[in-house]
């Protein structure tokens, strides 16, 4: 294969460290030679798109080789009438939702992140957005996969159709597996018509307790909205906000419901006083953009939704400083701290495992905490990282129990 | 009177003589599933909890003898036979509704509750599970778990697989473990999304924690009849092309309209051609807007008739051709063989024409009843088991229809599982290398050959040959309560 030995390694940094090399593969059988020679040479491997979420995880054991998938970037296959789309996992995730939307489709996922996040990124790390309760994680919308395990071997799972129960779901096992088990190569998704109006309601709030326990209700009353989501003043700014603190509200469908929905939506916080519909998606990308403040961190909790209230104070107890947003039909809640100390954060987690939850940080040192939390199943875990991965070549003790 | 064989023994020992059937007139019902091949177990045993598991498991491994478990036995591709006899572990008498949260959208079940108990316990809090296999009133949430089971109602809302969060689960070696958890934040790999679908070969579950639906506030339902097929699957494409994603969009053919019709008295013409069924559910205003658009398209490919509904009862009778189908099937012949294959939802009318030619060719009645808005056919040979040879020849036919579907870019099964039916079909659509990774993650549960042996992997000690072996009798009579 073409050697890409240019490729400067300070710009493929991760925790500190620093590669010995960079491989840039540009097909799925450079991605398998690649691999098996990493491994063959007993070196650690981290793969890597866009290093959005490239900060999050513990430090790597040992990091030999940067798997660059950027090249990995084309389109397979869209079936614009079957609804289902199939990629390479280096195209970036805004340039695929670009090329559905051209279709009318979309991929109803909000991954943090920003403009560099690629599929395999979206895919690595699992999570659905701020959209979840309505449209899920990317685990739903994932239908097939193939992945290049540390021996070289391509392996694939599902298929190109949106029901299937044929052999394990192996595209459940890579998604949100952090790059852990094998390099995801080629992705199929299924897809969802874009509504004809998708519109955001941003209601003033500036007591961010209040939007919680309004966005909540809101949340219980009408299931069938987009999203509900509060941001503090902290968070607004960050975000590029104008308004402030303020509860968000999304609909999206055919106009007249969505005006309807929209309109009760007014109806159902008097105290607070709804600005007009605005159809920009766009602050919805800016408010998951956000990274950790330079030295702090950023930390994301997510649990069940009724326990946000109490959650939130906790939060507020324990990180006084904190910038926070919270989704509140999805159950998220974000922290954006200028400084965290490991106490803070683990007795923030306690809290938040003590209600159904898992709380990671998700960028940002704290020495001292673990910034995954606990793993139920841990033990099967292990041997599924022993039989996929048994030379712990792809970024060894990076993911929970240290895998 | 029989003595209990030496594994019952144990059995009785460790759960109580009520827990343990072993009398050869026990067991015989439970050598079957919803089809018609047969494994002898040598005994049945009903655990009440995980610890009762664990017992099963270190008593069969003590007897040598593998385990096989079970729910209702509705499934339809053998995956509840034990194929090499051993131990069945019946999960019927763990069948509580542990508790039920409605602020959160969530409850928590054994795995022996029946699909129906959950959809109605729920349904008093104005919720919904969404799956709904046909065999609802009969199948249980852990065999939907097993089978990552579907139903008309999944096309918007998905299957188990995104509807279950955690679950309490045994493994094969007998360690009690908590996958997921109450969101799916869980960190960590998707323990959870491996177990659901993997037709109980990796382990059993014990509790699981599902997410519920609100119900929706209004359901209108359109029944449109058709001159042809190729009218009907371009009304389908042309909906889901409008930018609706319906709650239903089922099809139902000639041969079964003119089954249906003599026993249900619909008013169905026995010369249309098909007969489509789509449902849209939500807000009152969303389903009043969807609506229109639904019945605009149906009218643009010329159906001889539409006729809609709202009100429950008025639902119900619309529904009735498509629900009552596979049992009316039974009056043209004694035995069907009931398939389920997967393509792209475009594929529909070609690979519908090849299910046709191929039935022609081997000269069998062939009905289809099936989930077109997900591209999920369902083509049922009919036939009488009495012919002799006939068994070889509709299951020659069969492989060639899923052969169509594969090579329509499908898959061998979208809801009932690969089991012991389908496993020689499996090498179609994976490669060695997928087949051994799926065998890896299989160990990685600790799965050995005696736990759930001989299901959706080609191959394995004392499990027949596969196909034209083990699989020659997987037909069904009717009477079975057929889960598409």
């Amino acid at each position: 294969m073409p050697e890409p030995a240019a490729v400067a390694t300070q710009s493929y940094r991760v925790r500190g460290r620093e590669p010995d090399r960079v491989v840039r593969p540009g097909s799925v059988a450079e991605t398998q030679e690649a691999l098996r020679a990493a491994s063959a040479a007993g070196e650690a491997v981290i793969v890597q798109g866009g290093r959005s979420a490239i900060a999050t995880g513990r430090p790597p054991e040992r990091y030999d080789v940067a798997l660059d998938t950027t090249a990995l970037d084309a389109v397979l296959a869209h079936e614009p009438q079957d609804f289902t789309a199939t990629v390479q996992v280096g195209m970036r995730f805004a340039d695929l939702q670009a090329a559905l939307a051209g279709h009318g489709q979309t991929l109803p996922l909000d991954p943090p992140g920003g403009a560099a996040t690629t599929v395999g990124g979206v895919i690595a790390r699992g999570r659905g957005g701020l959209r979840r309760a309505a449209f899920g994680e990317v685990r739903d919308w994932l239908i097939g996969c193939t992945a290049v395990l540390s021996d070289g071997r391509a392996v694939h799972g599902g298929g190109r159709v949106v029901k299937n129960v044929s052999g394990y779901d192996l595209p459940k096992l890579f998604a949100g597996s952090w790059g852990t088990l094998g390099c995801i190569v080629e992705a199929s998704f299924k897809l969802r018509p874009l509504p004809a109006r998708d519109a955001t309601l941003r209601i003033p709030a500036g007591d961010f307790a209040g939007a919680v326990g309004a966005g909540r209700e809101l949340a219980q009353r009408l299931p069938g909205l987009y999203a509900v989501t509060a941001v503090d003043a902290a968070w607004a700014t960050a975000a590029g906000l104008e308004a402030g603190g303020c509860l968000l509200v999304r609909a999206g469908g055919i106009p007249a419901m969505v005006e309807e929905l929209l309109a009760m939506v007014r109806g159902a916080v008097p105290p607070m006083t709804a600005g007009a519909a605005d159809a920009d998606t766009d602050l919805w990308r800016r408010l998951t953009e956000t990274t950790a403040p330079a030295g702090g961190v950023l930390l994301r909790i997510g649990c069940p939704p009724p326990e946000l209230d109490a959650l939130a104070a906790a939060a507020r107890e324990g990180l006084p400083d904190a910038a926070r947003l919270a989704s509140l039909d999805g159950g998220l809640l974000w922290l954006r701290a200028p400084q965290a100390d490991a106490e803070a954060v683990t007795s923030l987690r306690a809290a938040v495992e003590a209600r159904g939850g898992a709380l990671s940080i998700e960028s940002g040192d704290v020495a001292g905490a673990d910034p995954w939390g606990a793993a139920p199943g841990l033990p099967i875990m292990r041997r599924i990282k022993a039989e996929f991965d048994p030379t712990r070549t792809l970024s060894p003790g990076r993911f929970v129990g240290g895998l | 009177m029989s003595t209990p064989p030496p594994v019952a023994r144990d059995l009785e020992a460790a759960l109580g003589e009520d827990a343990v059937l072993w009398a050869p007139e026990d067991l015989l019902v439970y050598e079957y599933d919803a089809t018609i091949d047969r494994g002898a177990p040598q005994a049945i045993a009903f655990p009440s909890s995980a610890g009762d598991v664990v017992a099963i498991l270190r008593v069969a491994r003590e007897h040598g003898l593998p385990v096989t478990p079970r729910g209702a036995g509705t499934g339809l591709s053998g995956g509840a036979l034990a194929v090499r006899g051993g131990v069945i572990i019946a999960m019927n008498r763990m069948r509580r509704i542990l508790s039920l949260d409605a602020e959160a959208r969530t409850a928590l079940v054994e795995p022996g509750v029946v699909n129906l108990e959950l959809g109605q316990e729920a349904a008093r809090h104005g919720l919904a599970y969404a799956p709904d296999p046909s065999s609802q009133r009969a199948c249980t949430i852990g065999g939907n778990i097993a089978e990552n089971a579907g139903g008309p109602h999944t096309l918007a809302l998905g299957t188990t697989t995104n509807h279950v969060l955690g679950v309490e689960f045994v493994d094969p070696a007998g360690a009690v473990h908590w996958l997921g958890g109450p969101t799916r934040d869980a960190p960590g790999y998707d323990l959870v999304g491996c177990v659901v679908g993997s037709e109980g070969t990796l382990g059993i579950v014990t509790k699981a924690l599902v997410r519920l639906v609100p119900a929706p506030e209004s359901v209108k339902t359109f029944l449109g009849i058709y001159d042809s097929v190729r009218q009907a699957s371009n009304a389908v494409s042309a909906i889901v092309e409008a930018g609706i994603v319906p709650a239903a969009l089922e099809m139902i053919d000639r041969v079964t309209i003119a089954a249906v019709e003599p026993v249900l008295k619909a008013g169905f013409p026995l010369d249309a051609d098909a007969i489509l069924l789509v449902e849209v559910d939500g807000p009152a205003l969303q389903v009043a807007a969807e609506g229109e658009i639904v019945e605009d398209v149906l009218r643009q490919y010329d159906p001889r008739e539409i006729r809609t509904a709202t009100d429950p009862r008025d639902r119900e009778l619309l529904w009735a051709g498509r629900k009552g189908a596979i049992s009316a099937l039974g009056h043209i012949k004694p035995n069907y063989y009931l398939l389920d294959g997967v393509v792209p939802r475009t594929q529909l009318p070609d690979v519908l024409a090849t299910v046709y030619r191929v039935a022609a060719e081997y000269d069998f009645p062939v009905a289809n009843v099936f989930h077109a808005g997900d591209g999920n056919l369902h083509p049922c040979l009919l036939f009488d088991e009495r012919e002799p040879g006939i068994t070889d020849r509709v299951l020659e036919a069969g492989g060639e229809i899923m052969r169509a579907c594969v090579d329509a870019g499908g898959a061998i099964s979208g809801e009932h599982g690969i089991g012991l039916e389908k496993r020689s079909y499996l090498p179609w659509i994976f490669s060695d290398d997928d087949m051994g990774a799926m065998r890896q993650l299989r160990s990685a549960f600790g799965a050995g050959d005696d736990f759930n042996p001989c299901k959706i992997f080609p191959g394995g000690h004392g499990c027949g040959e596969g196909h034209g072996g083990q699989q020659q009798k997987q037909i069904a009579k009717f009477g079975a309560d057929a889960a598409i």
